[in-house]
């Protein structure tokens, strides 16, 4: 299986994870993010800085970058654009450094998911859940992948995505 | 309930034990201490149930204090800003005064000790009440620079510059980042902040616009003396937008 393998999304879809950001208030979303990981997984506390204030910004930046990077790689058809790869890959890399563990993204994904939804209200719909699913997954499979120093960082996400997909849907 | 106030300012502690006086008679104080240091000894040997905590205190914030104790004592922290309620949440505060402590603030925070309340969803709610929309934000962007991101505040962007595919970014402190985008990308990403598109070339942010010159030629100075032309359609639409800042 290689990285087509990713569902790709649609124009649609696209357009309900932009959405999202006139939608939420994004301080909030963070903070919404953050207290649910504490609450539920005391145990990576420890991996955060003290003051969260810049943390919360970029994570909220990083989704938001996911969100508007999504370029049409065939007709209908929308994947991450080539140029974000990379630096997405380095994310992980330092994320792992951190300590951050790969089995904690479907879990990372899960509460980010519950906290946009608790934070859109009302104007959260089904096809939105879906959108964010997708593009987590786009993201997740970008972080986790190992980086290559060839010029085609699918080559290494072919390699991995196997494992990042185990992690992704399992029950 | 054995209490202790931790604060380096006398007239705070005062303040705070008038009230406690007033609304909490369950409440004993047990030692109020100016320093980081002596809070500690006290907390150690007093064991207290409650703690009300000042953040910003000198030689060891509030927070560094909390690492050197066991913290098995509710924690009230109190801070003049609202900047330190992400740090609260994650020293599991029950609950976050503003200074100067008002009175139904603090019998609410009380109450919440009282009943142990420290589950969830108060404990989110306490904090979501101190982010309210008024308070001016902090957005940050992430860009791609070959292989790692920029995380750029948008208050330093000046401007943006198309070229063809690509847009470079022009940061306050004189940097230039280049990203994979069209402007028209760039400008969707920033529509919430305070920016504009001035010509097919240019987004800029109004923040850094110094004088607007409205002749044939229209042009804008940025902070950084850089000269940009307003396009002739953008101009009138640029105006009325500049005049109202």
């Amino acid at each position: 299986m290689d990285n087509t393998s990713l569902q790709p999304l649609s124009n649609n879809q696209v357009t309900l994870l932009k959405q999202t950001f006139r939608i939420v208030d994004t301080d909030r979303l963070a903070m919404r993010f953050y207290s649910s990981l504490f609450a539920e997984h005391p145990e990576v506390k420890a991996l955060f800085p003290d003051d969260l204030t810049i943390l919360s910004t970029k994570i909220v930046s990083v989704f938001e970058l996911v969100a508007y990077s999504f370029v049409e790689t065939k007709a209908g058809e929308f994947n991450l654009q080539t140029e974000v790869l990379r630096p997405l890959q380095h994310l992980g890399e330092l994320h792992t450094k951190k300590g951050v563990v790969h089995d904690y993204y479907p879990s990372a994904n899960a509460l980010l998911l519950r906290s946009i939804q608790e934070e859109s209200g009302t104007s959260f719909t089904s096809e939105m859940e879906t959108a964010w699913k997708l593009a987590l997954n786009h993201l997740t499979v970008a972080m986790l992948s190992k980086h290559s120093h060839s010029d085609s960082p699918f080559e290494t996400m072919r390699d991995s995505f196997q494992h990042i997909r185990s992690l992704l849907f399992k029950t | 309930m054995k209490a202790i106030i931790i604060d380096d300012e006398p007239e705070s502690i005062h303040l705070l034990e008038v009230l406690l006086g007033k609304i909490a008679p369950g409440v004993e104080l047990v030692a109020t201490c100016t320093t980081p240091r002596e809070a500690i000894e006290k907390i150690k040997t007093l064991q207290p149930d409650i703690v009300f905590l000042d953040v910003h205190m000198p030689e060891l914030t509030g927070f560094e204090l909390l690492q050197q104790t066991v913290k098995d004592f509710g924690i009230i922290v109190m801070s003049n800003t609202a900047k330190h309620a992400l740090q609260a949440l994650k020293v599991g505060a029950i609950d976050y005064l503003l200074k100067p402590v008002q009175l139904h603030d603090l019998k609410l925070a009380i109450e919440k000790v009282s009943a142990r309340k420290t589950d969830h969803s108060q404990q989110l709610e306490m904090l979501m009440n101190y982010f309210k929309p008024q308070q001016p934000k902090v957005r940050r962007i992430a860009l791609t620079a070959s292989d790692h991101l920029v995380f750029v505040e948008t208050n330093d962007i000046l401007y943006c510059e198309s070229d063809s595919n690509y847009t470079t970014f022009f940061l306050a402190k004189g940097d230039k980042v280049v990203i994979s985008k069209t402007l028209k990308d760039v400008e969707e990403l920033l529509e919430r902040d305070d920016f504009f598109r001035i010509h097919a070339s240019y987004l800029i942010n109004m923040k850094h616009v110094s004088k607007f010159t409205r002749g044939d030629a229209g042009y804008v100075v940025m902070s950084n003396n850089q000269h940009l032309t307003v396009s002739r359609k953008r101009k009138d639409e640029f105006f009325e937008k500049f005049s109202r800042l």
